[in-house]
């Protein structure tokens, strides 16, 4: 039960809410399309449903072009943001509401009906609210019912928009566990639509960051974040401090400070503009006095099991600073780190960077941020 | 975003429906006005409207509707106030009623009214007392209009009162203000887009209203003859292009004051920051 | 409807107004109440009473009101159906859809509103009447419009055309398209949408819409009044009929009938109250 997108264009007026898109999903997994607000990933969850036309494109489901059919003979399950729980009807007729309309050759008996709308409120555990009626449940409840109905009429792809968004916090977390252990255990293939990373990293085995209308990186959780593909990517998944410079001599210069590339970027000459992106772990600091690069700590932030520290750079030799955005370094010290180093606010230390993610062309060797 | 409900069906049947139906009603009928009244010249055109009856029965509709409408800014702001505020037996009754004049056929307003206001009526002879004739002139029309038009401020306000954040009136006490400044600083400028729709509703239906006006009006020409009735004498007498003048003339009157008020409308909701 | 809850939230707050001023003000209101709307409605049934019970008898079964009565509910029997198709096809396009000229098409269906009654009269006699466009060929081929139950039919649609539209644009722009799209995800077709899902979601909105219609249909002086022609057990409406007993002085006749388009006012506020208390109800229920 595949699904490939072939270069998807969808345009509102000048809005390109769909650009060019390209994407293969496998039998079976668990998606997720990750983005900020009008990056498009609704749009492509909805075409992909035949709720939406792209303008050019194709859409194919197990290898069948699918762009054109209509909704119902794509078999697919949609969990929609807000539920769209039938509110005039109890959960029950909820649950049974795509097996009661099919065409009457198609339509299994009541007693068929009656046994797989149960079974499937057993599955989402809510059989004892079978009677009530939307309104009347929770919004966890209602996220659970709006999946069952979608499941009844057994569909080959299972997509959700924005299926927690609605949510409380707690409850969020629980429902997300339990999406990934039903997923485990029906095996659908499932595509879902977040602005949530953590949501995204928690829950999918592999999640596709979209940013205005185009697909930015495809890959794992881990991927993602430890080896972003745009600017965009990397501060988008997890914090991260952009040092704004120039490459030069195999060396990227911000202020006077500066940092040695990696040896596949040595040959790239870029002196006019070149961001630096340094996740806050990968930043350590040392109380050697010896360390070039000065920093006086701002701020520090208890976040439990770790500690967020603000510095701001001090200018050696009254010389111009690194150019960073917010003009903050920001720092993520394990607990332990912390103790051992026993700072305070307004130390001056010196900071050693032991990881930076570089954006740049390796076609033209032009910088990508 | 804009057209993400295109998967839903119907479109072509709804539109062919909605478009078949007001074309033949609405459309092709006020067509037929407009070119009705090109057939005459631009002269005869003049010499229709320039009558002096035909003004002087303008000015009566314009200036009874008009009184009509204000006089039910007042009395529709306190009804919707009291209903939506104060604790009233049979509140739902009272609230119910207001509806009436929506509900009760024109003609049935219009024999009762008059025979209320008449000089002998049960509430004309208190006014014969005091020297002033209701029915038959002006003055009755202005009744039969107030009749006709309160549901109309009490509906569009009602609902905004019912809105209005409890919260702010609290915090213009905290801060001071008396009860009076209370409601003319904080309450009364939400309210007033609502009370201009409904100004401008009971205005236009004041202005065409001829059912609950003509028994009470006494429909004497120069001093109490409305702009309706006019254009059924004309038809009366079989003269199409004067009454298609006049109709036409008072559309587009009418649909002039509603653009004004319209602006003026969408003005003031910009300045309170409404809608 | 828990009265606790309300007898609680209106006690008054220590921003509400001195007593004198409430009292003062609910007086006034009462006042209005009573003077415009329920001393009319009082006189209607003591002036038709006036010569007794005998006179108002005969007075509303006399052959003619009879057959007043009669067109009045074959008029108001065609129109209602068909505006309510009408309105649903419309609320359907308006609300559901984006589409160029759906604002002036929404302007268009509210025009009849603000135009004058007697001037949707005129315009079906300038179309149809006998100096009008088809009017010549549709009495030629014994099939007059003006003066005759068509003409009292259209225009007695065109006063009537917003009212049911005009309840369900809002109503249905405000619920919003998930139900139906659910539904069709499910596998449902038009019609199964429309029947399960769209219809019994409008239903307390459209009756309301379908009584306000029903009530002018039934009620309409004006518009009518111009095409009929006033033919006595032939184009006589009932709230033409009124006026005809009221101008030959026959003031009770013209009363006792009135009573009878009275009624139909107090009925309608009755289903009205009704509708909105349930759909008052629901919406609670919806949003518990």
């Amino acid at each position: 039960m595949s699904i490939h997108v072939n270069h998807l264009t969808k345009r509102y007026g000048n809005f390109t809410a769909l650009d060019d898109i390209e994407l293969s999903i496998d039998d079976g997994e668990l998606v997720a399309l990750l983005g900020p607000s009008g990056c498009g990933k609704t749009t492509l969850l909805r075409s992909i449903a035949g709720m939406e036309f792209a303008d050019s494109g194709s859409i194919l489901l197990e290898g069948r072009d699918m762009t054109y059919e209509p909704i119902r003979h794509r078999q697919v399950g949609f969990v929609f943001q807000h539920y769209a729980l039938f509110n005039h009807m109890s959960v029950f007729e909820n649950v049974a509401y795509g097996l009661r309309v099919r065409p009457r050759a198609q339509r299994p008996a009541e007693a068929e009906i009656r046994r797989r709308v149960h079974e499937l409120l057993e599955l989402v555990q809510l059989d004892w609210l079978a009677k009530r009626f939307p309104p009347q449940l929770s919004g966890g409840q209602r996220q659970r019912i709006a999946l069952a109905r979608a499941l009844a009429v057994e569909p080959r792809y299972l997509l959700l928009d924005e299926p927690f968004g609605a949510l409380d916090a707690n409850v969020r977390k629980e429902l997300r566990r339990w999406l990934r252990r039903l997923h485990e255990e029906l095996h659908v293939t499932s595509l879902f639509v977040t602005h949530d990373q953590e949501e995204a990293m928690e829950v999918a085995s592999r999640i596709v960051v979209m940013n205005h209308g185009r697909i930015e990186q495809v890959g794992t959780p881990e991927e993602i974040y430890d080896e972003p593909h745009t600017p965009f990517v990397s501060s988008f998944i997890g914090n991260v401090n952009i040092l704004r410079g120039a490459i030069r001599e195999g060396a990227f210069h911000t202020g006077n400070w500066q940092i040695p590339l990696p040896k596949e970027a040595r040959e790239i000459h870029h002196p006019e503009e070149q961001d630096a992106f340094i996740r806050p772990h990968d930043i350590e600091i040392v109380k050697d006095t010896a360390v070039p690069w000065r920093v006086r700590i701002q701020h520090i932030q208890p976040m439990g099991s770790s500690y967020h520290v603000e510095a701001v750079p001090i200018a050696l030799n009254g010389d111009n600073g690194p150019h960073i955005e917010n003009d903050l370094i920001t720092i993520e010290l394990t607990r332990q780190a912390y103790k051992a180093l026993a700072i305070d606010t307004n130390d001056e230390v010196g900071i050693d960077i032991h990881h930076v993610h570089w954006f740049y062309d390796h076609a033209t060797g032009t910088a990508a941020s | 975003m804009s057209q993400r409900k295109s998967m839903l069906p119907g479109f072509g049947l709804s539109l062919g429906i909605t478009v078949f139906t007001v074309s033949l009603l609405v459309l092709i009928p006020l067509l037929a006005l407009v070119t009705r009244s090109a057939e005459l010249s631009l002269g005869g055109i003049w010499d229709t409207l320039a009558d002096r009856r035909v003004l002087a029965a303008f000015r009566v509709s314009f200036s009874t509707a008009f009184a009509a409408a204000f006089l039910n800014i007042f009395m529709g702001l306190v009804v919707a106030w009291v209903l939506v505020r104060y604790p009233l037996p049979f509140k739902r009754f009272w609230d119910s009623l207001i509806d009436l004049p929506f509900a009760l056929p024109t003609a049935v307003a219009g024999i009762v009214l008059t025979t209320l206001y008449s000089p002998n009526g049960w509430l004309g002879q208190f006014f014969a007392d005091l020297g002033i004739r209701v029915a038959f002139t002006p003055l009755g029309i202005t009744i039969a209009l107030i009749f006709i038009g309160l549901p109309f401020v009490v509906r569009t306000v009602e609902p905004i009162l019912q809105d209005l954040d409890r919260q702010q009136e609290e915090a213009s006490t905290s801060l001071g203000a008396s009860r009076w400044q209370t409601f003319r600083r904080v309450l009364l400028p939400p309210l007033i887009p609502a009370i201009l729709t409904g100004f401008s509703l009971a205005f236009a239906r004041g202005l065409g209203e001829y059912g609950s006006v003509i028994f009470i009006a006494g429909n004497m020409p120069m001093k109490s003859e409305i702009v309706p009735l006019l254009i059924v004498t004309k038809l009366e007498q079989y003269n199409y292009p004067g009454a298609t003048v006049i109709a036409l003339a008072s559309l587009v009157v009418a649909f002039v004051m509603l653009l004004v008020i319209n602006g003026l409308q969408h003005w003031t909701r910009k300045r309170t920051g409404r809608g | 409807m828990n009265t606790q809850a309300t007898k609680i939230q209106r006690r008054p707050a220590p921003t509400e107004a001195s007593p004198w001023v409430r009292y003062l003000l609910s007086a006034l209101a009462l006042v209005i109440i009573g003077l415009f709307l329920i001393l009319p409605l009082v006189s209607v049934l003591a002036e038709a009473f006036r010569e007794g019970w005998q006179a108002y008898i005969s007075a509303i079964t006399d052959r003619y009101t009879r057959h007043a009565i009669l067109l009045t509910l074959t008029t108001a029997l065609i129109c209602v159906p068909l505006n309510t198709v009408f309105g649903i096809a419309a609320a359907w396009c308006i609300a559901r859809f984006q589409f160029p000229g759906r604002s002036l098409l929404t302007t268009l269906i509210d025009l009849p509103f603000s135009v004058s009654p007697v001037i949707a009269g005129l315009v079906f006699i300038l179309i149809f009447g006998s100096q009008g466009w088809f009017g010549g060929w549709f009495t030629a081929h014994g099939f007059p419009i003006i003066f005759a139950l068509p003409g009292i039919v259209l225009a007695t649609m065109f006063v009537t055309l917003p009212f049911v539209a005009r309840e369900l644009i809002p109503l249905m722009q405000e619920q919003g398209s998930e139900q139906e799209e659910a539904s069709i995800m499910l596998g449902a077709g038009p019609w199964k949408m429309f029947w399960t899902i769209t219809l019994p979601r409008i239903k307390w909105g459209l009756l309301y819409g379908v009584i306000l219609c029903n009530a002018r249909a039934m009620g309409e002086f004006g518009a009518v009044s111009v095409v009929s022609g006033h033919i006595r057990g032939s184009t006589n409406t009932l709230p033409l009929h009124v006026e005809i007993l009221y101008n030959e002085y026959q003031f009770s006749a013209a009363f006792a009938v009135a009573t009878l388009l009275a009624g139909l006012a107090i009925v309608t506020l009755i289903v009205k109250s009704i509708v909105e208390w349930r759909q008052q109800r629901q919406w609670e229920n919806a949003t518990q």
